[in-house]
């Protein structure tokens, strides 16, 4: 019979990766979103509930999520202009050497535009992200439905698209 | 991907953007942190923060005791002052302290001296001081309030005391005022040398009375008749 604390430690051994994966599609920041991963885990030391938890990964998702939340910062409003055309045109004349940067200018380009995005879209987007979580999870931790989660993530795609047709139409991104 | 469709070309930067938008990965050893962080938690836990307020909590409720008890003590009554008032010109004698009004004292004497007190060696009643403004006071410590309303009421009555004075309750009526207490060691030197005669004696010192009294010479007295009536 395993100890609470070492409940815990394979827990943190097991889904450490994944908790952090949650903090970060919301904080964007490495050393935040560890800081949330071990907040995460020292809550779920405290509550001292890991034993009566039947899905453990939701579980957690949920206490990161909410945690993460209150860190995030009101910095991200930010204007979309001049990083959304280096973007696409860094990915349109893409090379082998500018691999790295390509893919770092275009997440930080989807990053803008999922921030302007209504909250409840933006959410259920943020944690479709996060590899391993399908609907079902994304729905416990943000206590909707997996219904309500699949309609929000095609809303919040159809916008993403909208706004990038926009601006190709206006003659950028060719 | 197709250059010439846009919304191919849309929706497959948008799948490319979104594999890559959770794609960072924490530095190497982020369980190892996070378990370190929980021993050092299980080994020092963190005070929760009603447990801050405890001690703050105690140290108010110790001073608002403390300073109930200040104003509590503060309005206590006073050590008395007791004063005879002039209907107070009998005292119970010598007895035992539980002598309280109405109590027969038989064959009771007061020892008392140079006060208003009368002696009496009849059965008489012993008697409540009744706290009055007067020249004369006393403290008189130990004297604490109990004495039923009504007794002290029967004792104001019986001596004739104005209702409207204020009246101290006694839980122990002195059968004796002031309180006999032992020769002093100057008294009782006073007392040996009184004795053996060293002192001049208390009696005074009168002169006869040939001495005192003045020479008086007494003339007669004579009355002379009326001369215009034994002419007339």
């Amino acid at each position: 019979m395993r100890t609470p604390a070492t409940d815990v430690e394979s827990v943190v051994r097991e889904h450490a990766r994944f908790v952090f994966k949650v903090a970060y599609s919301i904080l964007r920041n490495v050393e935040d979103a560890e800081d949330v991963v071990q907040e995460t885990f020292l809550r779920v030391h405290r509550s001292g509930e890991l034993p009566n938890v039947r899905e453990v990964r939701p579980w957690l998702a949920r206490i990161a999520w909410r945690v993460a939340l209150d860190r995030v910062h009101p910095r991200q409003e930010i204007a979309l202009g001049p990083l959304m055309e280096a973007g696409f045109q860094a990915h349109a004349k893409e090379t082998g050497a500018e691999q790295l940067l390509v893919e770092q200018e275009q997440v930080e380009l989807l990053h803008r535009l999922i921030v302007i995005l209504p909250e409840e879209l933006r959410h259920a987007l943020v944690l479709s992200t996060v590899e391993e979580m399908n609907s079902v999870e994304i729905g416990r931790v943000l206590g909707i439905s997996e219904i309500t989660v699949r309609t929000r993530l095609f809303r919040a795609r159809q916008m993403l698209k909208e706004k990038l047709a926009a601006w190709m139409e206006g003659g950028h991104g060719s | 991907m197709d250059p010439d469709n846009p919304g191919r070309k849309i929706d497959a930067w948008l799948d490319d953007a979104l594999a890559r938008y959770s794609g960072a990965e924490p530095r190497a050893g982020i369980e190892n942190r996070v378990l370190a962080a929980l021993r050092a938690e299980e080994r020092n836990p963190r005070r929760r923060r009603w447990m801050v307020w405890v001690p703050a909590a105690a140290a108010t409720a110790a001073t608002v005791i403390v300073t109930m008890v200040a104003v509590y003590s503060s309005r206590q009554p006073s050590p008395r002052v007791l004063v005879p008032s002039p209907i107070e010109s009998k005292r119970a004698p010598a007895g035992p302290p539980e002598a309280t009004v109405g109590e027969r004292q038989p064959g009771a004497t007061a020892a008392g001296a140079g006060d208003a007190m009368v002696n009496s060696s009849a059965p008489r009643e012993s008697r409540t001081v009744v706290q009055a403004p007067g020249p004369e006071t006393a403290m008189r410590p130990g004297a604490s309030a109990g004495e039923p309303p009504s007794a002290i009421a029967r004792a104001r009555i019986a001596h004739g005391v104005s209702a409207a004075l204020p009246v101290a309750p006694l839980q122990h009526s002195p059968s004796v005022f002031p309180v006999p207490a032992p020769l002093s060691e100057q008294e009782r030197l006073a007392i040996a040398a009184f004795r053996c005669g060293l002192l001049p004696s208390a009696k005074p010192q009168i002169p006869p009375g040939d001495e005192l009294l003045p020479q008086v010479e007494i003339q007669e007295i004579r009355i002379e008749p009326l001369k215009d009536l034994e002419q007339s």
